[in-house]
């Protein structure tokens, strides 16, 4: 691709640099986090993610507000780096299925809970005319104006309008729904009360666990982490090894996109084929793919062996550890705190805002 | 004074796991370069150049190593360096006592001598510019403080300079191809070699990269006294700045001599497959003699002209280009990547049908982008184009545009994903839901206009280079797209090659195809192209006939556009000799102006095009 690529020299003046992932603003809080402080970040936010959402009912069931809690954490590091956009343009759409995998999963995988059962409709036997048709009517104009595509941005609007369906409650005030169109016979399944709160538990959970771990691809560069590797003891080429294989994830990418254009090309849009089609494409760029990668990776070990990295006997790090700063020990005492709540203290987030019948 | 490399007697054949072996790639290599010395490697693909620089750093045999006890199977003799053994297979004595093959000498050319691969993207290792030329001076182990210095310095010296306040922030994909090239020679600067290595460092890089990469080496040589050995298709640039020339053919180097003496051979250099330079083959095909010999630069082409009498009425003028129905029509295109760059600023062009046009302009000018739009592969652009008549704004268009304009890739092993030779050209039929009999007769048809018919049940992978490259056409033009567009059809590519592909795109012209071919190479722009659309930081600069371009040298000059030395010999001519003279822009015009005989139209090769049938004898004037 040609982007860009002229005008690097004449830009003196820089304002965001690349990640293994796209790229960063320069100056932010975030982008003076050490690697190791992220890591961390990763570890503590998705072992309290776990340990909150699994819970068992009989002790106050999962809990959301403090699942919330470390969402939001992590949601505003990842604001505070620039770096948001990034994950709605693009992993948002990718673990957007996967997370309504995970919720679909525990819904109704889930009936051995005790308590209450509730009934969710797979169908409600009518069509509403309300507040959710407002709300999925809207959310297809925004998708179409968006991208100028109707299945997708159908199929989105869809499932989200499904899914506002599903608990009987929501449809039932004067505002919500003004008239019901009968449509179909109504189909419903009994699952426990539990099992949505479970769900909604390991939903964000997930997403923690999803998000923090992009906080650290699209925040991070290969010395950093080279670097952190060296302060941990780890030897100096195996922290280098690990450090070039996140450093080959754009190259990987973009060889990816030449790929996939050679297909359009050849009229793989016009087909219009099915999902198993498309799978079936995905998996022939699997070939010229590898093939390119293990070319690279000869040539790499070619470029190393050249500069004498098989040979050296002592290797100075250059510009390679970086200290622990205040912004990391900010980070860290949250993390601490965040600990010592949840574990040492065994207190919970939705103590105080425990909702009615769930307690 | 030790040689700086040495070779003796080598012998190598890379291991193979299964099957019966490879041939060996190097066949009892004698070749010696003195210190401070620039020798160049020429051959044809597959002649044994990589190899030959890979030997010269330990890389052979030392990474891809043979099996344990097969060492002679496969290596045989000695290289050196600087005086010192790099790689020997000798007798040695193993702890048990007993005597067994194995290498002997200093594995490692680091840091004494450096080597440059072609593909700038695959030597960056590290995420940034700064670490990147420091890297082999932090191998070194050097102090800190020192390493920094280096690198600096060795950023200054390769014209990189400017960028060092900001190098810890600068990625490689920030950096055009002729920077990166630089930053790789940086690298190896901070290691303060002896000897440089460079495996055609600028085949993948725009003209602008080619001037600034050679620039750098120029000034290598000059200041820091360095020994260069340059692996190079160019002759041009061997030319202008190598010493000695070595060609090689199957793994034996068959020639080895001056500059001059190699290039004024023209005979020699086509037996192996190799462009002799545009004033050599004029020089030869017209019957120039410059001091005994057929001149080989613009120089002693000037001179050997000022003896001859050009009749430039022999020189067919340009006829009416070809105007039919307009078949592309870009109006004020703008585009704009994800990043923020502005690839377009208001673009506007037609192409007819049946033309014949050349894209050109350095990287990041936005001529691949304009391509990719047309051809429908990116979308979302400002502005209007229009393909046959329908608009590209109408998303449904856009989505079956490449039934009528195909675009082949610049890389044939980006676009290769079928394990069958055939299902790779029906793999676009089908996607077109042709019926099966359409499917196989339109695959036969293409495979044979590309004469792969005999390789129909072949996997892809077996294929040479040159045949994978016919393979992407062949899948394109079973589509029967009005409009081909074609991206760098040449690089990379050996003279053989090079014929091969553009007399298969000149025939599909003149069968009725509209060929767009976007390109750096500006030999065939001037041999085959009627028409050039030149573009330059997302706008269209110049648009019209090819001799209109060549003849303006002040365009040139201020696009960084190296014209081919046919066109420089024309400069020349009309600067020192005869202002009134004609701008003659191949070896064709120039030929049939010195020979008479068959009238030279450009824009259509006849037999006097470049080629080894077309090597007629000197005959004196």
């Amino acid at each position: 691709m040609e982007a860009g690529t002229s005008e690097a020299g004449r830009r003196l003046e820089k304002r965001s640099v690349r990640t293994f992932l796209y790229s960063m603003r320069i100056g932010t809080p975030v982008e003076r986090l050490h690697t190791i402080t992220k890591v961390a970040l990763i570890l503590v936010l998705s072992t309290l993610a776990l340990h909150m959402f699994n819970i068992p009912v009989e002790e106050g069931g999962p809990d959301l507000v403090g699942l919330a809690v470390l969402l939001l954490i992590v949601l505003a590091l990842l604001g505070a780096a620039r770096v948001a956009r990034y994950l709605v343009t693009s992993y948002l759409v990718l673990a957007l299925p996967v997370l309504l995998g995970i919720f679909v999963w525990w819904l109704y995988f889930n009936r051995g809970l005790p308590g209450p059962g509730m009934q969710l409709y797979l169908w409600p036997g009518y069509v509403p005319l309300g507040l959710s048709t407002v709300v999925l009517a809207a959310a297809l104009a925004i998708l179409y104006l968006r991208t100028r595509s109707v299945p997708g941005p159908l199929a989105a609007a869809l499932i989200l309008w499904w899914l506002s369906l599903m608990p009987p409650a929501l449809d039932e005030s004067p505002i919500a729904s003004w008239a019901r169109i009968p449509f179909g016979a109504a189909v419903a399944v009994d699952v426990p009360r539990w099992a949505l709160v479970v769900a909604v538990a390991k939903v964000l959970g997930f997403a923690v666990m999803i998000y923090s771990t992009f906080l650290l691809l699209l925040t991070t560069r290969d010395a950093e982490v080279a670097g952190a590797l060296r302060q941990l003891g780890v030897p100096y080429r195996a922290s280098f090894y690990a450090s070039l294989v996140f450093r080959n994830l754009d190259t990987v990418m973009a060889d990816y996109t030449n790929i996939r254009n050679a297909q359009v090309a050849r009229g793989a849009m016009v087909a219009r084929s099915g999902p198993l089609a498309r799978l079936a494409d995905l998996a022939r760029i699997s070939v010229p793919l590898v093939a390119s990668m293990i070319r690279r990776s000869v040539e790499m070990g070619i470029a190393l062996y050249a500069r004498g990295f098989y040979s050296a006997a002592r290797i100075t790090e250059y510009r390679e550890r970086r200290p622990f700063t205040y912004v990391d020990w900010a980070v860290v005492a949250l993390l601490a705190a965040l600990v010592v709540f949840d574990v040492v203290l065994g207190y919970r987030f939705d103590s105080m805002l425990r909702l009615a019948g769930y307690g | 004074m030790p040689p700086a490399v040495e070779l003796i007697d080598l012998w190598w054949r890379y291991p193979s796991y299964g099957g019966e072996g490879y041939q060996y790639a190097l066949r009892g290599i004698n070749l010696r370069v003195d210190e401070g010395e620039f020798l160049a490697v020429v051959g044809p693909s597959g002649a044994g150049k990589s190899t030959l620089c890979y030997a010269m750093v330990g890389v052979i045999p030392h990474m891809f190593s043979p099996p344990y006890g097969e060492e002679p199977e496969h290596f045989r003799g000695e290289v050196r360096i600087e005086g010192e053994t790099l790689t020997k297979l000798e007798m040695v004595e193993d702890p048990s006592g007993a005597r067994r093959p194995a290498f002997t000498g200093r594995k490692y050319a680091a840091p004494t001598a450096g080597l440059l691969l072609q593909d700038p993207e695959n030597q960056f290792l590290r995420m940034d510019l700064l670490h990147e030329v420091a890297f082999g001076a932090e191998l070194m182990g050097l102090p800190e403080d020192e390493i920094e210095g280096r690198a600096r310095e060795a950023m200054e010296i390769v014209g990189l300079g400017s960028l060092s306040p900001i190098a810890h922030l600068v990625h490689p994909s920030e950096l055009s191809g002729g920077q990166k090239q630089r930053a790789a020679i940086a690298s190896f600067l901070a290691m303060r070699p002896g000897i440089l290595i460079l495996d055609e460092p600028t085949s993948d890089l725009d003209p602008m990269g080619k001037l600034e990469v050679m620039g750098a080496i120029d000034r290598l040589r000059r200041e820091h006294d360095l020994t260069i050995i340059l692996v190079e298709h160019n002759p041009e640039v061997i030319m202008g700045h190598a010493d000695r020339v070595a060609v090689m053919d199957r793994g034996e180097i068959v020639a080895v001599g001056d500059v001059e003496e190699i290039y004024s051979d023209p005979d020699l250099l086509r037996g192996h497959g190799l462009y002799p330079s545009d004033v050599a083959r004029i020089g030869q095909e017209a019957g120039l003699r410059y001091g005994g010999r057929i001149p080989i630069s613009v120089e002693e082409g000037l001179e050997a002209l000022r003896r001859a009498r050009p009749d430039f009425s022999r020189v067919e003028p340009d006829g009416e280009p070809a105007r039919g129905e307009p078949v592309i029509e870009v109006e004020g295109v703008h585009y704009r990547y994800d990043d923020g760059t502005y690839a377009l600023r208001g673009v506007d062009f037609r192409v007819h049908d049946g033309e014949f046009v050349g894209l050109i302009g350095q990287n990041g000018s936005g001529k691949t982008t304009i391509s990719k739009l047309i051809a429908g592969i990116y979308g979302k652009f400002k502005g209007d184009i229009r393909v046959m008549g329908a608009s590209l704004r109408d998303r449904k268009v856009a989505e079956r545009v490449p039934l009528h304009v195909g675009y082949v890739f610049q890389n044939p092993d980006h676009q290769i994903f079928m394990r069958r030779v055939y299902d790779e050209v029906a793999y676009g039929l089908r996607n077109l839901r042709l019926p099966s009999g359409e499917v196989d007769a339109r695959v036969r048809e293409a495979l044979g206009r590309v004469g792969l018919m005999h390789k129909v049940d072949e996997d892809p992978v077996f294929l040479s280079r040159g045949e994978r490259r016919r393979l992407t056409v062949a899948s394109i033009i079973a589509m029967r797209p009005r409009v081909l567009v074609v991206d760098e059809p040449t690089t990379g590519q050996d003279f053989r090659m090079t014929e091969d592909i553009m007399s298969l795109l000149s025939q599909l012209n003149r069968e009725g195809s509209t060929v767009i071919v976007i390109t750096h190479d500006m030999s065939m722009v001037a041999e085959y192209l009627r028409r050039v659309i030149v573009m330059h930081f997302g706008v269209v600069v110049y648009d019209g006939p090819t001799r209109g371009f060549f003849s303006d040298e002040g365009l040139l000059r201020s696009l960084s556009i190296n014209p081919p030395m046919a066109v420089k010999l024309s400069h020349a001519y009309r600067r020192s000799v005869d202002p009134g003279a004609p701008a003659l822009i191949s070896v064709r015009e120039w030929v049939a102006a010195l020979k008479g005989g068959s009238r030279a139209s450009p824009g259509h090769p006849g037999t006097a095009a470049r080629g080894p049938a077309a090597a007629g004898g000197p005959t004196g004037i």
